[in-house]
């Protein structure tokens, strides 16, 4: 049997980190294996918690309380044939060695339920910030624009900002939560199990490589107005009356401004 | 358009970084996004020089001189130059001093060339440079310096409610502004 990491996710309210691994090759057995016999690790003070997904997708949480499991090295030792299934039992062992760096870019460190809970207050306030600042910018659109584009970028470039920090700690790791003032978009993603291309400071800000899953619903949004001045200009063009003509146009032109 | 600048710079950028041919059926629908936004971008840009009038307060607020006039090309320009220092350079740990050098390049440019027709104006945008420089400063110390076993020291848990001070501070400053044109038009 062979296994390969390809995320790792610490989680951000408890100290505990999430492995997901693609277990090949995939047999309808692997649902029935007892993982925690089949797979040994060097793993010390923590608890192992192993979980198969289906499809080859094994997920192994990892609760540490006192250790620093961040940047440990980790080797699994792989034999099934300890399981007691008679479909592995000709199966040869195997090895797999891996660093703990999680992809959200949530250092696997110990941290107080203190930090945990101020962490957790911290994404709401990250939240309503950003919120707030789309609300002004939203006004700002039928008074002054400018006004709101440039507070915008205030707020923008304290969420990118966060990739020139490797390694947050939880309370900073909620400053990612602000995402909303970059606008809306969708995850574009076939396999939620995989990791992004991208280095963990960036996908744990869920940039991704693709340039379709970091700019798609902002596009449109880029492209409404563009549509609705296009729609006016069509109509001053069709409109007989003078007066209306000269105002769509006027329209159109403001929109797409 | 120019709210989404940090967003399409940044994935722009990190498309021609990182895009690893993984998944081949998004190439074609990123290169057709990507060309699309380019064409809009360019498009303003020009429309912003040869178009100037519906563009109204983009150019009004601005006093007639020819930087003043094409302020918004040299503050895309400085924010395209910001988000290309974090993107290339975000595995590098002393970045954020690098990043730091973009708002405060923009602070004494607004200071020297004073290009809006309002002092107002004025003082929101540096105020909202200096706002930019401090969060990032706050992010450069926590990039260069701390640990992330050192995250429990007074400043270090201090620093991220100091960030979200200064962004209500942001809004503050410019909601005043905002407000102030809105009881102007009643």
């Amino acid at each position: 049997m062979v296994i390969k990491l390809t995320n790792t996710v610490k989680e951000i309210n408890n100290n505990s980190v999430t492995f997901y691994f693609e277990v090949n090759p995939i047999t309808d057995d692997l649902a029935n294996l007892d993982y925690s016999k089949a797979f040994t690790t060097n793993f010390s003070g923590v608890t192992l918690t192993y979980s198969y997904t289906g499809n080859g997708k094994l997920a192994l949480l990892v609760d540490y309380n006192a250790t620093d499991v961040q940047g440990q090295g980790i080797s699994v030792q792989i034999d099934t044939t300890q399981s007691g299934l008679a479909s592995f039992e000709h199966y040869v062992q195997s090895s797999y060695s891996f660093v703990v760096d999680p992809d959200n870019n949530v250092a696997a460190s110990p941290y107080a339920p203190s930090t945990y809970n101020q962490a957790q207050a911290f994404r709401w306030i990250a939240l309503a910030v950003s919120l707030l600042f789309l609300g002004v910018f939203i006004i700002s659109l039928f008074t002054k624009r400018y006004i709101g584009v440039e507070m915008m970028g205030v707020a923008q470039v304290a969420f990118f900002g966060l990739m020139i920090i490797t390694e947050w700690e939880p309370i900073l790791a909620s400053m990612s939560y602000m995402s909303y003032v970059n606008g809306v978009n969708a995850q574009i993603q076939k396999d939620t199990y995989a990791a992004m291309e991208t280095p963990s400071p960036l996908s744990g800000l869920q940039i991704d490589a693709p340039m379709i899953s970091n700019f798609n619903c902002v596009l449109i949004f880029m492209l409404l107005p563009l549509l609705v001045a296009l729609v006016l200009f069509v109509w001053s063009k069709v409109t007989k009356i003078l007066s209306r003509q000269n105002m769509l146009l006027e329209y159109s032109k403001t929109a797409l401004c | 358009m120019l709210c989404f600048e940090y967003q399409w710079v940044a994935s722009f950028e990190v498309f021609a970084l990182y895009e690893g041919h993984n998944d081949v059926a998004k190439l074609p629908a990123s290169l057709v996004m990507l060309v699309l936004s380019f064409i809009i971008i360019v498009g303003m840009l020009v429309l912003l020089k040869i178009r100037p009038v519906p563009f109204g307060a983009y150019k009004t607020a601005f006093r007639n001189t020819a930087f003043c006039q094409n302020y918004y090309w040299y503050l895309i320009a400085s924010r395209f130059v910001l988000m290309s220092i974090m993107v290339f350079g975000s595995q590098f740990k002393y970045i954020g001093f690098a990043c730091m050098l973009v708002p405060f390049v923009n602070f004494f440019i607004l200071n020297s060339k004073k290009p809006y027709e309002s002092k107002g104006d004025l003082g929101r945008a540096m105020g909202n440079e200096a706002i930019t420089f401090l969060i990032l400063g706050i992010y450069s110390y926590y990039a260069a310096f701390v640990h992330r076993t050192d995250h429990d020291q007074t400043l270090n848990i201090t620093l991220p409610y100091i960030v979200i001070l200064a962004l209500c501070a942001c809004i503050a400053l410019n909601i005043t502004f905002l407000i102030k044109t809105i009881l102007m038009f009643l």
